[in-house]
């Protein structure tokens, strides 16, 4: 696995490519679009040992994080849907890069499935899959921002109830979005998107429980279940 | 600002984040993993604090213990204590082999505060710890301040409740269980504080009003009134408003503050610094890289 900071539009985005070891590279490199704000703490563990585990199937695999997130340059709350669409086309040059590939698989989770729709529009030559993909941006603005005031009164975290005065504008559940990001996000409509691979799980990841923010996602059986999908696609 | 990203320790597996300039006259400053969070810390909380200290000066590392976040490698159930504190060494094995860096400052939260702790007290380098919801012990009036205010609020059993279940669901998880350990006695830890504080390793110790095991803020210094110097040399603050991970950014802004302030006074610049030993120091970035990016020190 290779870990390094990528150049775009003057930021740096913090990319680990993880390379096949050893074994004949598929004719696919996959981009993993991530969630945003604490959907992607939760999901960066899973992440990963997806990536590893496509990895050793013989695919090029590439994870980031946007402008303004996790490792990566500038401060969350400046940035545009646009500027990480940007983030994950630069990351796609640098796997059609490592492994003289032409085609690319944007496989996004969650706010990422937006990032990996709107990617995949603006690359011919291409195709979607989501992960737990927001069903409509709208739906899930509302449902983050009850998430955010049901996090403020869990007196199980906080000793004393903290208020939304409390927040920074646009801070949810301990990360700030960008005013313009959000209203980017708000017109996403899961299902009228063509084409697009569904990651099938089982599991509940309890988006929507505020006792499990902290809760860091473990499901070894999407694992198996993306090596299944992309060795049909192959 | 320029970081740098980082693979080193035996076979490359550990992943981390240089970022600042180096100035000989300080210690670098090492965030350790929080629980199973990434480097970055809970709510960014390590890339913010690792940007806003780089600022004043400071050099930091933030990076991912064994098997976690974007390092290899594995925690097993039995060696999880022993596991934290030989990567913490093997990072500062590294910036001392790369960059000649022998003074270092320990930051974590949670185990990334224990296993700060334990390094500290094996490894001569670690000159402060910063420690946020690390090791304390509760005395006689930990339940006065801790217990009575939630005896009555029906919310507050609800919300306990509630959690009790969310915990056996993440504990049936086996990559998850094996970051439950002992906690040490009064005893063990008052002879591991004695120590430190024989050695002059200076600290600062945050407890949040999500800490289990504390409630007021003159608790540590009640509890440890025996271990000498632990008034010079150990800063205590109970931020009773934020949470275990500081979920808020204003709760973070305030922290930062905190922990910027008593670095400044902890360790303050060393006059016998030449500006020759600055510039060279400043090169740090300037190495030659085999990989876009792509740092290895070994």
């Amino acid at each position: 696995m290779k870990s390094f900071h990528a150049d775009v539009d003057g930021e740096q985005l913090y990319c680990n490519l993880h390379l096949p070891a050893g074994r004949l590279v598929q004719g696919e490199g996959i981009v993993l679009c991530p969630p945003l704000g604490h959907e992607y703490y939760r999901a960066y563990r899973a992440l990963a040992r997806l990536a590893d585990h496509l990895a050793s199937r013989g695919h090029v695999v590439a994870r980031f994080d946007y402008r303004g997130q996790g490792e990566s340059s500038g401060n969350a709350g400046g940035y545009t849907l646009q500027d990480h669409v940007r983030d994950a086309a630069t990351i796609a040059a640098e796997v059609r890069r490592a492994g003289s590939l032409e085609r690319i698989a944007w496989l996004g989770m969650r706010y990422g499935a937006v990032v990996a729709a709107r990617a995949a529009r603006e690359d011919a030559d291409s195709r979607v899959i989501f992960w737990e993909p927001l069903a409509s941006g709208a739906d899930w603005l509302r449902s983050l921002d009850a998430l955010n005031r049901r996090v403020l009164g869990d007196l199980d975290r906080f000793a004393d109830e903290r208020s939304i005065g409390d927040c920074a504008h646009t801070e949810l559940v301990g990360y700030i979005y960008g005013s313009t990001l959000l209203d980017d996000v708000r017109g996403f409509d899961a299902a009228a998107v063509d084409d697009a691979g569904l990651l099938e799980t089982r599991k509940d990841y309890g988006w929507e429980d505020e006792r499990r923010i902290g809760e860091i996602i473990v499901d070894p059986a999407v694992n198996r279940a993306a090596e299944a999908l992309f060795r049909e696609a192959a | 600002m320029k970081e740098q990203a980082l693979r080193f320790g035996k076979e490359e597996r550990l992943c981390g984040i240089l970022a600042g300039p180096r100035h000989p006259g300080r210690p670098a400053i090492l965030f350790l993993s929080a629980g199973l969070l990434p480097k970055s810390g809970p709510h960014r909380m390590h890339t913010e604090f690792a940007r806003g200290l780089a600022e004043q000066g400071w050099l930091s590392l933030r990076f991912d213990v064994s098997g976690n976040g974007d390092s290899r490698g594995s925690i097993s159930r039995e060696g999880a204590e022993r596991t934290l504190v030989n990567d913490v060494r093997e990072a500062m094995d590294a910036m001392q082999r790369r960059f000649g860096i022998e003074r270092f400052i320990l930051f974590g939260l949670c185990s990334g505060a224990e296993a700060a702790h334990r390094t500290a007290l094996e490894d001569g380098r670690v000159e402060g710890v910063i420690a946020l919801d690390g090791f304390i012990a509760r005395n006689w009036l930990f339940p006065l301040f801790h217990y009575l205010p939630r005896l009555f609020s029906l919310r507050k059993w609800r919300s306990w409740l509630a959690k009790r279940s969310a915990e056996r669901r993440q504990a049936d998880d086996e990559e998850i269980a094996f970051w439950d350990y002992d906690w040490p006695s009064r005893a063990t830890l008052e002879r591991e504080f004695t120590a430190l504080c024989k050695r002059g390793v200076r600290q600062l110790l945050v407890f949040s009003g999500g800490c289990v095991n504390c409630s007021y803020e003159r608790q540590f210094h009640h509890v440890f009134r025996r271990v000498p110097g632990v008034r010079r040399l150990i800063r205590v603050r109970y931020l009773r408003h934020a949470d275990h991970t500081y979920l808020l950014s204003r709760d973070r802004t305030e922290l930062l503050a905190e922990t910027s302030r008593w670095l400044e006074a902890a360790f303050p610049l060393r006059d016998e610094v030449t500006p020759e030993a600055l510039v060279a120091a400043s090169s740090i970035f300037g190495m030659p890289q085999g990989a876009p990016g792509h740092e290895e020190i070994r």
